[in-house]
Formats: structure tokens, sequence, C-alpha cells
């Protein structure tokens, strides 16, 4: 039916070509397209699509205010959000239906119509000005612009930036053609650009796709200026090819202007706080364009299907992981065909480029893009990536264009389109006067055969299938009522919320899953999470450390690293699905407060020192390894970096503040390496002294030092803190007398230390974790058939495995298997054992952990082939789970009748010490008054503090993520400036601290985000663009209407 | 039937004129092309600048443009054939040379996007 309809509109062209009749006959199949999205919610029931990176706000209004502050205080201890107010536009759009009181299904429905509108009217309006009167191939140029594979990620996550871009790419070289062909006034000239501008301005958000945008209009440009027919220096006098340049500058102002708000910002934050080189691992964040290029040769680039997600399949049934439909893209014979028909026409496209040379510089800028489009797109794919590299690694900020494929693939669908366009739109041309109508005829079948046939080739984009309905990682949720209640809570109250269970990927039993915390979808609240995208950022590490201590049990240091973090509130998810430790009991009897399946439990009080404190007590350490100093430090105690510049400038520096140090753990310093340096056999070959363990010290300074040892599971390690522990320091025997010990740490009378390297050695009673301790290896369970004997006398006793081929029946490894006894998944553990290879196969080892039939986590350590006894050890860290955990030594097997043969002993299965040892010295002069503080919070760029009783100097911390932006002025009592200019350092690893001297006793200050002053100077151009465009507009339409 | 023959003639009458006034350059790129082929079966230059058939490939269509003259348009059938040729063996399910030969279509398609800017900018037609 459809086909008919654009047929008949086809050919009825030309006799009714005035009548706006036929206009809105013409434009009906294009509004159909554009209400695609309520397919997507048909039969559905009352959801949203909501998850991952799509983030659709379940309160519009707190998420529309948020972006009027270049500061998100939400997030993480807050971080810079310069970029994300250029998403103003976008939640605008799902603010006014909100606020009017509709659903927020209809919301979503009307933001997504909305953009799936904009996006096919803008490319139906670039059709119609460069393809005039050839409405199937308008139709052909919406149906592919619209709907292709690249647009599917795109829609699957709402992704604002992509949305804009791709909406405006259509509307920017309309108005260079308009301006070309001089077929639009001025007036209405500048109103496009202003409404381009705005549509554009959701690129911001990630500014790489802004740039893109100019690099399609450069080139199209540059094709204009080169193309014969319009060739500036060639057709037109030197004056007039000035004051078309002077023309198009003037639009591309008012487009860069509207955009104003987010520009002045982010440029100032890209090139005040990211390195030119390395920019993207600078900032903490992941470099993902080696995995993300993974998938992206020319092949699959030049048919849009370079997405990541689409390669990802389980390794046993090889069906991919996260697209279900991607199989029929890969072979179904008939979607593989149609992928390279269109780009196949592109590429004709350029075989035949006419006899009128009108229109070649669209053949030159579709045909630059396309090619461009495909070599960007493929990233660091090779070959063409050793290039794409060869350019990251030297152009300052390239780095930040991570995600090649996504930024600039709407180049290759613009290239595509366009000279797909181009073929169809000359042919029809050619056959216009021609004598062959039939020709015309089956040109313009064939034409909306491919038009058609992309639209059942993109049907995961029509259906909704791109949301996954029916399955567990679906994008159709419905929401429970107990997160909206929650959400009114938590916007009464003040402090941080932190989640648990903590794994990065919030993933509920109603089916939502995020990579943030989901209580910024319905309140304002500040709330920490851990980061997947800057898993090592300051903020990242200490939520961590709160992790750890929590599931440790060790709830003192717990609250206070919670203290230093403005933790008021321990946000437990009943409803999350989760292998996460279970809560502690003793947490559950802090008071709380309950919605359904979530629970919110509240810090205990002295532990929440509030966001702007005065510190206590100052100690200097090294922030490297800052993460584990901070749990030992009181509430309102504060960690310094010993060598920050700003910090060495306050006077008496040495009394005034303390030392805090760690020791550097012998046990764990191997660990480390063992985990995070290459596999190799030296490290492995050998048996490990489990007898003790050492701490390198290195003191600052000489003075008394406090030594504080963990005290998880010391038991473990024969270590009973009552009587006081023995130790050797230097290699000399003392004896540490506890002197106060509570569920983190015992603390010891303080030992002098002179400054520089000393050596503590604690030894440590280990137990055997198998086989109750007993090396002869006798109580195994046997693992598959195969001949298993325990030998040698009770001192030398052995365990023989022989897998021969005729016992395993099912030809496989046999192993025998041994328990872990009193497994403690937050422990490391040591496996060490002696191996002999009698013949057959190489042995090997498995450690592994299950929960019941499922398993966890395997690791495997193959043996090297040696017919003697041989040491053996390896280390095994857990999954942070309630499990199980196995070690298994096999019998490899062999095709060799003979099988396999080898020998064990001396299984030994052993934790490993890793508790700290931290050492205080506290400063010579302690802090006997603080001042009085109360602060109020204006906006998240805006604090005011009052202080009173300033004795002393002292330092005002400011528990947000530090910037040098953050500015502090002071103000007398009266509200006169005072001229003092604080030191502005970072504490706590992440915050933000000034130190005065010589104040007033009492007086107020203000601390401030400077960089929202330029997003308001921003936001003044950008709304005095807009006026002016519409005068402009008006203005132009006043003088038509006198000339008429 | 008729019209097609004649068409047909027409064009390899055009490729014979073509071959014949290019009978030397056509030889030398033959030379050329052997050259390299021998070169890179002998294994010269490697392993500092292995010569590959890749990169055969893409000097060839570089030295077709200087020694044959060759047009964007040319360049463009051999992106076009090597486009047909990846979408078979991707049917048949060769993807290793499904993805070569979508490659050496992709090289070709930069050589004649790069002819096209240069014809177009060296172009004498006007409106």
């Amino acid at each position: 039916m459809l086909l008919g309809w654009l047929m008949s509109c086809a050919f009825m062209n030309h006799w009714i070509k005035k009548s706006n009749l036929l206009n809105l006959f013409k434009t009906l199949p294009f509004i159909l397209l554009g209400l695609t999205p309520l397919l997507w919610f048909f039969g559905k029931g009352d959801v949203l699509i909501n998850g991952i990176d799509t983030n659709f706000p379940l309160n519009p209004s707190t998420w529309l205010e948020r972006r009027f502050y270049v500061w998100n205080n939400v997030t993480n201890a807050g971080v810079d959000f310069s970029s994300s107010v250029a998403g103003l536009f976008f939640h605008l759009i799902q603010f006014i239906p909100y606020k009017l009181g509709f659903s927020l299904q209809f919301v979503e429905i009307f933001s997504l119509t909305f953009w799936f509108l904009l996006l096919t009217f803008s490319s139906y309006y670039l059709a119609k000005t460069i393809f005039p009167k050839k409405i199937v191939v308008h139709f052909f140029f919406v149906s592919f612009y619209v709907f292709n594979i690249y647009l599917f990620n795109t829609w699957e996550n709402v992704k604002v930036a992509n949305l804009a871009l791709m909406a405006s790419i259509p509307l920017a070289i309309a108005i260079l053609v308009k301006l070309q062909k001089k077929s639009i006034n001025y007036g209405n000239l500048t109103l496009l650009a202003a409404t381009t501008g705005i549509i554009l301005t959701g690129s911001g958000i990630n500014p790489a796709y802004f740039l893109v945008l100019i690099l399609v209009v450069g080139i199209f440009y540059l094709s204009l200026l080169i193309a014969p027919a319009t060739n500036l220096f060639i057709n037109q006098p030197y004056k007039k090819c000035v004051s078309t340049f002077l023309k198009l500058l003037f639009l591309g102002l008012i487009i860069i202007c509207i955009n104003m708000f987010w520009i002045l910002p982010t440029t100032h934050f890209i090139f005040g706080n990211i390195a030119g080189d390395k920019s993207i691992d600078k900032i903490g964040f992941t470099n993902w364009i080696d995995s993300l290029s993974e998938n992206t040769g020319v092949l699959n680039i030049m048919r849009l299907q370079g997405a990541w997600d689409w390669y990802s399949v389980d390794q046993t049934t090889n069906l991919p992981l996260y697209i279900p439909y991607a199989l029929n893209y890969f072979h179904n014979i008939i979607f593989v065909l149609f992928s390279f028909l269109i780009p196949g026409i592109a590429i004709v496209s350029l075989l035949f480029r006419g006899k009128i040379w009108k229109n070649n510089y669209l053949s030159v800028a579709f045909g630059i893009m396309f090619v461009l489009g495909v070599f960007l797109g493929a990233g660091t794919h090779l070959p063409t990536g050793s290039a794409y590299r060869w350019v990251s690694e030297r152009l300052p900020f390239f780095t930040l264009f991570r995600s090649p494929w996504y930024i600039f693939t709407p180049l290759t669908v613009l290239g595509i389109a366009g000279l797909s366009g181009l073929l169809f739109s000359k042919v029809l041309n050619g056959l216009e006067n021609g004598k062959l109508a039939i020709a015309k005829w089956l040109t313009t079948f064939f034409i909306l055969a491919v038009s058609l046939g992309n639209l059942v080739y993109s049907y995961p984009l029509v259906t909704g299938k791109i949301f996954r309905p029916g399955r567990s990682d679906g994008f159709y949720i419905n929401f429970p009522a107990y997160i909206f209640d929650a959400g009114k809570w938590l916007q009464q109250g003040h402090g941080r919320v932190i989640g648990y269970p903590d794994d990065e990927i919030e993933n509920f039993h109603w089916k939502y899953r995020g990579i943030e915390s989901i209580l910024q979808l319905v309140s304002n609240r500040e709330v920490l999470f851990s980061p997947l995208n800057a898993p090592d950022s300051p903020q990242s590490k200490l939520v961590h450390e709160f992790y750890t201590s929590l599931k440790r049990r060790e709830l003192n240091s717990m609250e206070k690293i919670g203290a230093k973090l403005d933790i008021s509130l321990l946000f437990y998810k009943a409803d999350q699905d989760s292998i996460a430790l279970k809560l502690p009991e003793e947490v559950k009897n802090f008071s709380s407060q309950s919605f359904g399946k979530w629970i919110f439990y509240k810090m205990p009080t002295q532990a929440n020192p509030q966001k702007i404190y005065a510190a206590s007590d100052i100690f200097l350490g090294d922030f490297k390894k800052g993460a584990s100093l901070i749990g030992a430090l009181d509430e309102r105690d504060i960690l310094l970096e010993e060598n920050d510049s700003e910090v060495k400038k306050i006077p008496r520096i040495e009394e005034n503040f303390g030392n805090v140090i760690i020791g550097k753990n012998s046990w764990a310093d191997e660990y480390y390496y063992f985990a995070n340096y290459p596999s190799t056999l030296s490290n492995r070959l050998q048996f490990r002294d489990i007898s003790k363990v050492e701490f390198e010290i290195d003191a600052p300074k000489s003075g008394k030092y406090t030594p504080m040892l963990e005290t998880y599971r010391l038991e473990d390690f024969g270590l009973d803190v009552s009587k006081g522990i023995e130790v050797l320091i230097d290699g000399k025997k003392y004896l540490w007398n506890k002197t106060r010990m509570d569920d983190s740490y015992v603390y010891f009378e303080p030992i002098e230390l002179i400054q520089g390297l000393t050596t503590v050695t604690i030894p440590l009673v280990e137990s055997n974790l198998v086989n109750n301790g007993n090396k002869t290896l006798s109580n195994f369970i046997s693992n598959g058939l195969g001949d298993y004997k325990v030998l040698g006398d009770e001192s030398e006793a052995y365990l023989s495995i022989i897998n021969k081929r005729a016992e395993s029946r099912d030809d496989r490894d046999i192993s025998a298997l041994f328990k872990v006894e009193k497994f403690d998944p937050l422990s490391i553990y040591l496996v060490q054992f002696k191996y002999k290879q009698v013949y057959g196969n190489n042995g090997l080892a498995i450690a592994g952990q299950n929960i019941g039939n499922t398993l966890v986590k395997i690791q495997q350590e193959r043996l090297p082939n040696y017919p003697e006894w041989n040491p053996f050890s390896f280390y095994y860290e857990p999954v942070k789970t309630e499990s199980e955990m196995k070690i298994e030594l096999v019998s490899p097997f062999i095709q060799d009748p003979l099988g396999t043969k080898i020998l064990y002993s001396d299984l030994g299965i052993y934790k490993v010490f890793t508790n700290r040892l931290i050492l205080i010295r506290q400063p010579s002069v302690l802090t006997t008054s603080l001042p009085n503080l109360s602060f109020n919070q204006i906006n998240p760029t805006e604090y005011e503090a009052k202080i009173d009783n300033a004795e002393f100097p002292h330092t005002i911390v400011f528990s947000e993520s530090y910037s040098p932006d953050w500015k502090i002025s002071v103000f007398a009592d009266g509200g006169n400036p005072v001229s003092i200019k604080p030191l502005h350092f970072s504490a706590n690893l992440y915050a933000n601290a000034w130190y005065f001297d010589k104040t007033p006793s009492s007086y107020n200050i203000k601390i401030y985000y400077w960089p929202q002053k330029l997003f308001i100077i921003g936001a003044s151009i950008s709304i005095m663009t807009i006026i002016f465009s519409i005068a402009l507009f008006l203005l132009g339409r006043r003088k038509r209407n006198e000339i008429h | 039937m008729k019209y097609t023959e004649n068409y047909l003639g027409e064009i390899v009458e055009r490729v014979k004129e073509w071959t014949r006034v290019r009978q030397f350059q056509i030889t030398v790129f033959n030379i050329l092309l052997m050259l390299l082929i021998l070169l890179r079966s002998a294994g010269y230059f490697a392993p500092y600048f292995p010569i590959t058939i890749n990169s055969i490939f893409l000097a060839m269509l570089l030295l077709s443009v200087f020694i044959l003259g060759t047009r964007s348009a040319s360049v463009g059938l051999v992106a076009f054939f090597f486009w047909t040729l990846a979408a078979i063996l991707r049917i048949l399910e060769i993807n290793v040379w499904s993805e070569r030969a979508a490659l050496y279509a992709f090289e070709a398609l930069v050589v004649c996007v790069l002819l096209l800017v240069l014809e177009t900018i060296f172009s004498k037609k006007k409106l």
C-alpha cells in the first residue's frame, strides 16, 4: 500500500504541483516514519525504556535543574559537568510534558517521538534541497539516514550527542546548499541556522560530535569551492566569493554562539584540566579504543556493523551475549546481501557522474565523507588503524576520541545516503526526457523496493527489538512504586548515600540495569558508587576501601572513611541480583528507613562531620597509599599529601602536622607482583616462607610512632594480641603491648623510629587449610576414573594419579580434589605443593570457587614437564562471594595408551597475611580548640559558611572533589571582603582544603566553582543570539511583506 | 539484442583502440607489476618494509593513474568489483577473503575519491 502511495506521489507530481493537499500527501510517509517510537511501546503496557546508558530520568525536573550548573554534586563527590549542561534542550523536551502533569511513559514517548520526527524531517529537508522534486529519492534518503544499523545503538541508549548530531547535520548542509543556490532569503536562513544551533546543543555532551559537524560542514564547503559549477574562484568575482564566505561565517557564528553556554565552560575544562598527550588516560578514564576497534574492519564498517556489542558471544554456545538479532545480520543470506547493496550503490554512484557537472560538488563531498568516515570509524583496527594510532599519539587531545566508530560513522551514513541518492537522482534525470517510460517506472520501483527493503533490514529499530523485549537484559522496565517514594524521601536529607551490594553494574530483579546509582534517576541526593568508567580515581579508591571495611566487618574504619566521604546513609538494595557478600548483621542494627525492598541505614551520627568542616589533627602521608590510611584517622582528622607544593608552604608544618605511614607488607607485595606482572615460571617454581611477614617502614621523621595492626582474622595466623606480640625490629626482639583495640585496628604502645628505613618482622604460625592440615594427601575426592594411590611412608607420603586411556572411559583429565577448610572469600590464598611427572602429559593444578553447581572462578596452573620432585606455588584471589573453594591436582588425559602418571606431595594451602601495619606520629601540638562552622548550600556551585571562634590557624575542608577551579572568598561579619588568600590544596585524597592563618575570630566565606561564571556568560550569549536570530527573521519577513 | 551487440561491439573497439595507443605504458605497467611480485616472492626489504600483496595492489593502483592515466570512474569500477567479490565471499562464509576483498575495495575507493577531487579541481567545465 505504502509502495503504491509513494509511486502515485512520484507520478502525480507533475499535474498537481501546487496543491497543498499533495504536499501533505507527500509528507505523510515521512510523518509515519517519524512516529516509529509509538510502535516501540505498542502492546508493552505501562513500561519505560530505561537502563545502562539510557538514563531516562524518573524525575525530569531534577535532571533539568542539574543542567543549569557546571558542577554535578550528585555523582561520586562531585564532578565537572561543563559538557553535560549541553543536555539542557534535550531535557527541556522531557520537562515540559512532565510539568504539564503527563505520565512518565507519555513524557518518554513524547521525547523519543520528538527526536525521531526531528531526524526524519531534517533529513527530508536536506533531501528536498539537494534532490528537488524527486520524492522517491527523498524517501530513500530519509529511509537510509534515519533507519540504519548505526542508529540502533544510538536509540538503544538514547544517546543525546549522536541524536543531536544526526539531526543537525542535514540542516547544516541544507544551509550551505541554500546559501550557494540563493534559494532562501537571509532572514529564513538565520532562523534555520538558529534552529540548527539549538538542535545541535546536545552534541556538546561529547564535544567530539560537535567537531564532527564542523568536519562535515568543512568538507561540504571545500567541495563547493572546488566544484566547477560552484567554484567560487572560477565563476564568481573575488568580492562575491568573500561575501559568500562571510555569510557562511555569520551563519556559523550563530550556531556556535547558541552553543556558547557549554562551549565556554567545556573549553575551559578541557584546556585547563586535561593534558594534550594521552588525555583520556590522564583523567582516569578507561581508554577502550583498542577493544572497541576489535571488530571495526573495513568490511564491517562499510556495512555499518562496527558496534562492539554485536560481536560479544558466549564462549560455550557461541550465541550473542547482548544483541540477539545480530545473528540475522551475520548469517541470514538476504540480510548479508542487503548489507552490501546500499554501500555498493554508493560506490556505483562514483562511476556515473553524468554529463551534467552541476551536482559534482555533492559527489565530491559525499565521496570524501564516505571514505573518511570508514577510515576514522575503523579506529585502531589494522591495517588502517596504524595511521589512526599515529595521529592519536601525536595530535593533542585526539585520545578523547576513544569511541571512533560511534563518533565518525555519521560521516559514513551521510556519505552512503548522499551518494546513493545522487545515483538515483541522476538515473531518474537521465530517464526524464527519454523514450523508455518503462525504465523510469522500473527505476522508481527499484528505489522504493530498496527503501522499503531498508526498513525491513532495520526491523529491530522499527519494531523496538533494539530494546531486547522479553530478555533479562531488556530495556522495557516496569519500575516498582517504592523507588519513587524513596526518591521523595531522599530529597529531604543531607549527606551522601552509598549503595550496597557494590557491583559496578546494578542489576535489579525487575530488570533495570545501570552503571551508575539508580538513585540519580529519582532524586538530587548525592550518591557514591563504584564507577565503571573511572576505577582509578581517588573517590573510587575510597569507595572501594569503604566496601572492603564493610565486608570485613571493620565498622570503625568504615565509619571513619564514611565521615571523610560525608556518607550519611547506607543504601541496601535487597532487590538487586548480586553475588556480593551479605550485609553484616552489625549494620542491620543501625536505625533505618525502608521502602519496599530498599532499606536506608543511617550511619552513626558521630561519623558524619558534614560537607564543610574545620579539620582537627592534620597528618601528612603519601596519597598513593592514602586509601589504606584514611580509615586509620579519626573522623575530623585529615590526610594531606606530603609532597604537595602548596602544603609545604604552610608555616611550622613539622610541628603542627603529624605523619601517617603504612609498612610495606612483604607478603602482600609479593602477591601484588605475582598478580600484576606477566606470568613466569620463576615465581612459581619455589616454596614460599610462611613463617613470618616483614614490614618495611620508611619513617619521614624521627620520633614516637603508634603502631596499628589491622585486626582482621589475626587469630588465623597464630597472633594473640591480648598477650602482646613478639616482633623483630631490624633483627632485635621486642614485645608490642596492646593499648586498645577496636573492630578494625589493634593499637600498640608507641615505638621510637629513626628517620629512614626500618624493618619490622612478625612471626606467624599458619595452619594448612586442606586435609585437616595433613600433608599426606589422603583425604581427597577422586574426580574421574583412574588409579589414585597414596604411597611412601608417613613422613614422605605422596599421591600417585595414573590416568590411563582404558580406565578413563570418556578420555578426559582426572584429578584429586581437595576442599579448602574455613574458606574466607576476603582473604588471598597461597597454594603450594611438590610434583613429579613420571610420564605422559604435563601436570595441572586448578584452584577454583563454586556456589553449589555454579562455577564462580577458576585458575589453572600448568606444571612444567619435570621428571624429578619439584616445588610449585601460586596465589589465588577469590571472588568475594559466599562460596566453596577447591583445589584440584590433575593427571591430564593423553592419547598415548600408557597414559599419564603424576605424583603430588606436600600440598599446603595458606592464607596470605595482607593485614596492614600503620604507624602514626601525632603532631607536637595537638588541636585543642576548633572553630565552629555552619554552612549553607546555595546551589551545586556555591556554598556559604560562617566561622566563629577561629582563634588559631586552622584548615577548612570542603568534601567535594578537588579542583583548582573551586575558589574561596573571605568576608568580615559585616559583609566586607577580607584580603586573605588561604592556601588551597587537596585533602583526604579527593577533597578541597584551605589553610587559614591570622583570620578574624569570626568571619564568613563563600566557596564557589568559578567556571559557573563562564556558563552564565555563555548562556547570555546563547539567549541573545536566539533573540537576535528571531529578530532578523522577523525583520526579513516584514521587509518582504512591504515589498509585496 | 542488436542494440546490445552494437553497444558491446563499440566498447570492444574502444578498448582495442585504447590498448593500441597505450601499448608502451601497458608494458611498463606489467613489468612493474611483475617486478613487485618477484620482489615479494624473494622476500625483499623484509622485515623493514615487507612487500605485501596489499601494498602491491595499492602501489599498482596509484601507478596506473600515472602510467595509464586511469580516471576516477575506472578506479571506482575496481572498487565495485572488489566490493561485489567481498559480498560473494561473505555469502560463502569465507570471511577472511571477504575482509581482504573489502579492504581492496576501500583502497580503490580512496584512490577513486582522491582522483575525483583532482579531476573536479582541474576540470575546465563550467555551467
